[in-house]
Formats: structure tokens, sequence, C-alpha cells
């Protein structure tokens, strides 16, 4: 990893982070507050007389007010006379019907405007027009450039002619204004959220480009990715805050890598542009929404970690990119509503999982069930079926049998061989074999989870650990294939049917041989079956046995092919300077077609054993 | 390993964020500012001062909280603690006594922060040169309120009357030219027209007090207004001309 890049990284991350809270501020910083007025002092009960016989403002009247004047009386030294009874209020009458004649229309602000007068304030912006900050679609290119200088610093050829870099810019710049809500103006909740998200994704397919410089792809499917997944996001930003503060979250730590794993996936999925009449891009948007709805839901902490998230939605995107058609809807269903239920009904049954399969470990067996969908999607889509059911019928098939063996305490006390990705890996064989038969799972079918259940009691009775965790893996591969091909006759075909399993019987026998000798002498005991012996006896038993379980359904079937094992343990025990595992093999393999045949086992004398290891054979 | 130094990055931004939240608070005060003051008008619309106390200690403590967030972010974004002084000052001026004393020291700090650079914060840095004289002006004209009941009533007005006429019809003139000087500047910052018009208004307002006192003045002519009440009708006609290119000066508050 460059070192650069690290660096560049953080600071990019810390500016696109504080971006949208800068902005806030200088929103609130600037926009209109409210000014308080001054408390005038009241008029003077004298103001109208002064001003209009002292100060004249309306023409001379002291003819009225001086000598013999009629108002004479009532004025005094240049003021009204207070000794003489009602003097103010006739001056006063007087002046205002003078004010009322005289005066032009002014034309003028007053404070009779009742509104005004009312408030007692004003509402004031920072700036005058066109000087205060800048309108949102430019800061919206701000944003974006922002981003940009980031990666050029870094890397000046991303965003050279052609480049990818430069294809994204375009594609966000196609669609500025549909990404521009309707609050841009005041900078309103959808405003800072869409600016964010607009940051997010712009960061998320320079990095991408950057990571994968051999990437190609067209910028009318970017142009359409950011309009089929930004406006909905930014639709569906909820009112009320705390929502909002959730909603902001999961954005925050997920769209970035879905964004990142849709533009991979348009990119590796070029092909299906030229042969196809169906865009993915689309359905990827609803996707990404679906993502992020869900996690809102799940929470980001609470059950899987951002990883598993996308996990999920990598391979949710797998399924658009082979069928995109699927997710185009129709009348009844939106591609919403179908992008929902492909996400919501998986972590569902996740959420309703028993431990440990209600965490990473049942979303990698989830992702599992998404990619044989998307390995095998013409198997599974069927008009009368909810198809985008089917992986999640196919999870809860398989954890359902498999929390048969692996239950809390099990895992926790290490009683279980497997590792974490040996669980996936045991849940992908069933699936696996699913995608090939996907009967096995169609309309109200448990047939899935009747075999996995058995191959997991089996693996249960393994309770000296005589099997490794890849041992198992090979046995369950075996198991899984010749129950596929032979319906009913190893397992069940429902996961009601109580009858113990042929192949959960069988297995359980040939444990409980090895377990007896591999007894308290261990190694020491000179006996040979467990491991790769034991793992190849049981498999040669299925094999045997898949087409074969007439005789040894019952009791008195199993207790002979345990005489059987016991015999050979016996011979193998006796001369261990001469027979060893590959002989122990030989020996079974001669004599198991019987036992099935006859449901009988015959004693074997010493000169027939010679005879049977003399003829060779593997 | 880069996503890891991303996704950790982004951990802790959102923690700082969460810490900080500048524009949150801003808003929130802003918001504050707005409700007090209604309520205060609303509690003097009804005339008892029960109604007005509690909106007056509210704009009080609003405003040393809104001078505390200035100072704290000073150092680093002027215009947003230049926004937080004006939250502050204009509640200090609103809060009357119990906040009066404080205008000077946040106006102070604003005026500081927006010296030279009036123009990149037109309104509030032209705030923290008015409101102080705004403030002063409301402290004076109250002064008139008992001598203008006497004139009323046809009471004598007495010697300390015209006393303090002449004090608040000077002291307010000064304010007004404070006021003016302040449009001047603001005139060529970039500042909206409304705030050149909230100014104009404002300077009627203060005129219509000077004319208050000096009308009150020529009642009080017995005891001495003389030829002080003549120069002083000159300062008002000053100021008349002043205010007359935007108002009507006929149409002070009766």
């Amino acid at each position: 990893m460059n070192p650069e890049l690290i660096v560049f990284a953080v600071q990019a991350s810390i500016r696109l982070a504080t971006a949208a809270d800068k902005a806030f501020t200088q929103h609130v910083r600037d926009k209109a507050v409210l000014l308080p007025d001054v408390k005038a002092a009241k008029k003077a009960p004298t103001s109208e007389i002064i001003e209009v016989f002292k100060d004249k403002k309306h023409g001379d009247f002291d003819h009225l007010i001086l000598n013999d004047g009629p108002l004479a009386p009532f004025w005094k030294n240049g003021t009204v006379n207070r000794k003489v009874d009602g003097a103010l209020e006739i001056l006063r009458a007087e002046a205002l019907q003078i004010m009322v004649l005289q005066a032009p229309a002014s034309g003028k602000q007053g404070l009779s405007d009742k509104t005004q007068q009312l408030a007692g304030a004003m509402m004031i912006e920072q700036w005058a027009e066109h000087k205060g900050p800048i309108h949102p679609l430019g800061r919206m290119v701000l944003t974006m450039a922002d981003v940009a200088l980031e990666y050029v610093g870094a890397k000046p050829s991303i965003l050279g002619i052609g480049g990818n870099g430069e294809k994204l810019i375009g594609a966000f710049a196609v669609n500025l204004a549909v990404l521009i809500p309707d609050d841009a103006e005041k900078f309103g909740p959808r405003s800072q959220f869409s600016e964010r998200l607009v940051q997010i994704v712009m960061h998320a397919g320079l990095k991408t480009f950057e990571e994968n410089p051999r990437l190609i792809v067209r910028q009318e499917h970017l142009q359409s990715l950011i309009a089929n997944t930004l406006p909905p996001l930014i639709e569906a930003l909820p009112e009320d805050l705390s929502e909002q503060s959730k909603w902001r979250d999961v954005a925050d730590a997920l769209l970035g890598p879905a964004a990142s794993a849709a533009i991979e996936t348009i990119a590796l999925n070029q092909k299906a542009f030229l042969g196809s009449r169906f865009a993915i891009d689309e359905p990827l948007g609803a996707l990404t929404k679906a993502l992020l709805e869900q996690a809102a839901e799940t929470g980001l902490k609470d059950q899987f970690s951002t990883e598993g998230y996308i996990a999920l939605f990598r391979a949710s995107a797998g399924v658009v990119a082979a069928r995109p058609e699927l997710f185009l809807g129709s009348a009844k269903k939106d591609k919403q509503k179908i992008a929902n239920a492909l996400l919501s009904s998986v972590a569902k049954e996740l959420q309703q999982a028993p431990f440990p399969f209600d965490g990473e470990l049942g979303l990698n067996i989830a992702v599992a069930a998404l990619d044989t969908l998307q390995a095998n999607t013409s198997l599974f889509f069927d008009d009368d079926d909810a198809w985008e059911n089917v992986s999640s019928k196919m999870l809860q098939q398989v954890i359902g049998g498999l929390s048969q063996w692996i239950d809390k305490s099990a895992w926790q006390d290490g009683k279980i061989p497997l590792s974490g990705d040996q669980v996936v890996e045991l849940g992908r064989i069933f699936l696996t074999q699913v995608a090939q038969t996907p009967g096995m799972v169609t309309g109200d079918r448990s047939e899935l989870k009747a075999i996995v259940t058995g191959m997991a009691k089996a693996m249960a009775s393994d309770e000296k650990l005589l099997l490794s965790g890849d041992d198992w893996l090979q046995i369950a591969a075996v198991a899984a294939s010749e129950a596929a091909a032979n319906p009913g006759r190893l397992f069940g075909l429902d996961e009601n049917d109580t009858e113990e399993a042929v192949a959960s019987g069988l297995i359980s026998t040939l444990l409980g041989v090895a377990a007896q000798s591999f007894g308290p002498a261990g190694r020491d005991g000179k006996g040979v079956l467990f491991g790769a012996t034991l793992r190849e006896t049981i498999v040669l038993s299925l094999r045997a046995t898949a087409g074969n379980v007439a005789k040894i359904k019952s009791s008195e079937g199993k207790a002979e092919i345990k005489k059987l094992a016991a015999t050979i343990n016996g011979i193998v025990e006796a001369s261990p300077d001469t027979y060893g595992s590959k002989e122990w093999l030989r020996l079974y393999r001669s004599q198991i077609g019987k036992v099935l045949a006859t449901g009988k086992f015959d004693e074997l004398t010493e000169t027939e054993v010679i005879r049977i290891l003399e003829a060779g054979g593997s | 390993m880069l996503g890891k130094i991303v996704r950790c990055t982004g951990a802790l931004i959102i923690v700082a964020a969460l810490a900080g939240c500048g524009g949150a608070k801003l808003n929130s005060m802003d918001e504050k500012f707005e409700s007090l003051y209604f309520a205060k008008v609303a509690g003097t619309k009804i005339g008892d001062d029960l109604n007005v106390a509690p909106a007056a200690f509210g704009l009080a403590k609003l405003s040393k909280e809104a001078k505390q967030a200035g100072d704290k972010v000073s150092a680093k974004d002027w215009r947003t603690a230049v926004a937080f002084y004006r939250i502050a000052a204009l509640s200090a001026w609103q809060a009357g006594e119990r906040g009066s004393q404080q205008i000077f020291a946040i106006t102070d700090k604003g005026r500081e922060l927006c010296k030279d650079r009036l123009a990149e914060a037109p309104r509030d840095c032209t705030l923290m040169l008015l409101i102080a004289p705004l403030a002063v002006h409301d402290e004076l004209a109250p002064d008139l309120e008992p001598i203008n009941k006497k004139d009323v009533d046809s009471i004598a007005l007495e010697a300390d009357d015209l006393a303090t006429l002449k004090t608040v019809f000077d002291d307010v003139k000064g304010q007004f030219d404070k006021v003016s000087d302040t449009r001047s500047v603001t005139a060529t910052s970039g500042a909206p027209q409304t705030l050149l018009s909230y100014i104009d208004r404002q300077r009627f307002l203060m005129f219509c007090t000077a004319k208050a006192a000096r009308d009150l003045m020529f009642s009080a002519g017995d005891v001495g207004g003389g030829l002080e009440g003549d120069r002083r009708t000159n300062t008002l006609q000053s100021m008349e001309a002043t205010v007359a290119k935007s108002h009507d000066v006929a149409a002070c508050p009766k």
C-alpha cells in the first residue's frame, strides 16, 4: 500500500465528513435573523402643536396664535398657556387639522405599517442578493471538485481524458439537477444529506477506479447507476431527527462500499449490456436502497459487520447481474419491492436463526445461498414462485439442519471439528447440490433440510472427533450428491420424517465401531479405523448404499454392518505387521456389497482374507 | 488496510462532529432568542412585569451562553464566533437591565474579530457596531415616560425634568450619530438592503425619541428652555433631514 495514498485517504475522509457540517454552519450563520427595534419614546402631547406653530412645518400660522389671533389666549411665551383650561386640547385639535389639510402625500415610510408595528422587529439576512455564499448547484460542484482534487494529487491519471474518473464526474454532472432536492436553497436536511451522499459515492467510485485501473465502464451506465441510486435515498430520508441520524449512519458506513461493489458489478458485466435489453444499473440502485433500509432497521453493529452487509450486497448484486430482467418488476411488484424482499427475507431468516448462525456465520451461508441462486438462476425461476425468496428458503433449511448439531454449547465448547469457514463450506456443499436439483426446495418441499439434518445428526455422533473438518466436508459432499441423485434413500424427503435417516444410522454405526477400536489405548491399540480410513469407509458405504437401502434400514441390518467393520478391525489389529489401512478398505469394499444385498455378514476365514487381499484392487 | 483506516477515521470524525456541531448550536440559539424575544414582547403587551421577567431572565442567560460559545470558537472560526456574539449582544440588549452591562464586553470582542473584514460577514459585523448604540437608546427613552405623563396631565415640569430632557436629547443624538456612522460603513460592505432599511428605521425611531425630548423641553419653557431649546431645535432639524430620506417624520409612535 502506497503510504501517500493512506495519508490522502485520511485527509479526504476528514474533509468529506466535515464538509456538510461546515456548509450547515455557514447556512445558519448567514440565514435571516430577527433584529428588534429600539423602543422609541412616545410623542410629547405638544408634538403637533410645536410642529405647526413653533417649527412652522406646514406654513406660517402666527396670525392664529399672536396678537388678536383666535388662538392667542391659549399661547404664551412660545408654548401652550397651561393656565387656560383646555388650551392643550384646543391647540392640538387646530394643529392636527392644519397638518391634515396641508400635508402632501410623502410616499415615505413611517410606522403606519401595522405589520411592522406589531412585529417591532425585522428579519435580516447576512448578505445582499448575489453577494452571499454560493448557490446549491455551485455548492454541489464544489463538493465534487473537492473530492476529485484529492485524487488528482494522489493519482493524476485517474482524471485524465477518457479515464474512468472523468466518466464518473461526467455521470454526476449529468445528474446534478436530480441530486439537488427542493430544500437546497434553505440547506435543509435533504440538501445536506444529498451533498454527503455525492461525496461518499464519488469518493467510493474514484477509489474503486484507482484500485482497479483495468476496469472498463461506460459513462452512461454510471449515469444510470447514480440516477437510480441517490435520488431514492435522498427522497427516503425520514422526517424524524433520530431516524435521520440512523439513516445517515448507515449511509456513512455502507453507501461507499456498496457503490464500489455496484460499479465493479457493472464493469465486470459489460457483456450483459451488449447482449441484453435490460440494464443492471437500475436494479442495483433499488438494491442499494434496500441494503440501507435493512441496515437501518437491523442496526449497524447489532447483528452484522459492515463487511457482512457488503458481502450480502455483492452476492445480491451478482443475482442482479445474472438476471436483471427479474428486477424490473411488474404491476404487482415493483423493482424496489423485489430488491427489498431479496435482502429482507435473508436478513429475517438470520435474525431468527439460533446462535451461532445469527451473525457473520449465518450471513456467509446466506451469501453462499445467493451465489447459488446467481449461478443457477434459470433453474430457480418459476413464474408461480416468488423467486426472490428462494435464497432465504435455502438458507432456512441449511441453518435449520446444521443447528441440530451446531448449537451454542457445542460451538463454544469446541466440540465441533469444523472452523467457521468450514461450516460455511459445508453449507455451500449442500447448496451446490440444490442448484443441481432445485426441486429439493421448490414449493413447500424441505428435502434439503432433511438431508442437512441427517448429516448433522451423523456428525454429532462423532463424539471422539475421529474425523477432521476436511474429512466431514468430503463425506458431506458425497452424501449430498448421492442424496440428490437418489431421493428418499439415504435421507428422508421431508424434515418431519421421524424415522432415522439410513445415512445417519450407517455413519453412526461405523463411528461407533471406530470409537471402540480407537478406545482408551488410542494409536497403541493398533486400529486403523479413524481419519482418512474412516472417511473412505463412510464414503464407500454411502455410495454403495445410496441405491440399495432395503436390507440395512432395520437395526438388524445395521448390526450386520457393525459386525463387518468390527471383524475387519479385529483382523487388522491382530496382524499390524501385515495389514494396515489399505487392507482394511479392500476387505470392507469386498464385503459391503454382499451385506447390502443379503442383509447378512458371513464371517471371513483367514484363507478368504488372503484371497481377497492377493486379488488386489484398490 | 486503506478501508480500515478510512473507517476508523470516519468513526473519529463522527465522534468529533457530534462533540462540535457549531452550526446546530448556533441554530438552536437563534431559535431560542426568537422565542424569548416574542415571549418578552407578549409579556410587555400584557403589561405585567411578571410576564416579562422570565423572558428577560432567559435572554440574559442565553447571552452568557452565546458569549461563551463565541469565545470557544473565536480562534478557529471567527465568522461563527461573531454569529454567537451577535446572539449574545442581541440577547443582552433585549434582557434590559439584566443584560445591558455585558453588551460592550461582547461587542468589543466582535469588533476586534471584524476589524478590517466587515465585508466578510457584513450583517453580523455591522451589528457589532450597531447594537450598543441601540441598547443605550433603549436605556434613555424610558426616562421620558414620567415627564410625558406629567405634561399630558398638565402638571408643570420642573428644573430636574428639563435637565433629564436635555440629557436624553443629547445622548440620543450621540447614539444617532454612531448609528449614522455605522450606516455609512455598512452601505459599501455587501450588506443586504434590508439591513440598511433596518438601520434607517432605528435612526427614525431614535429621532422620534429626540423629538419627544425636544418637544417636552418647550413645555418646560418656564424653567429655562430658552436658547438651549433653539439649539436643540437646529440639531433636531439636521436629524430630521437625515431620517426624512427614508421615513415620514410625522409618523412617530403615539
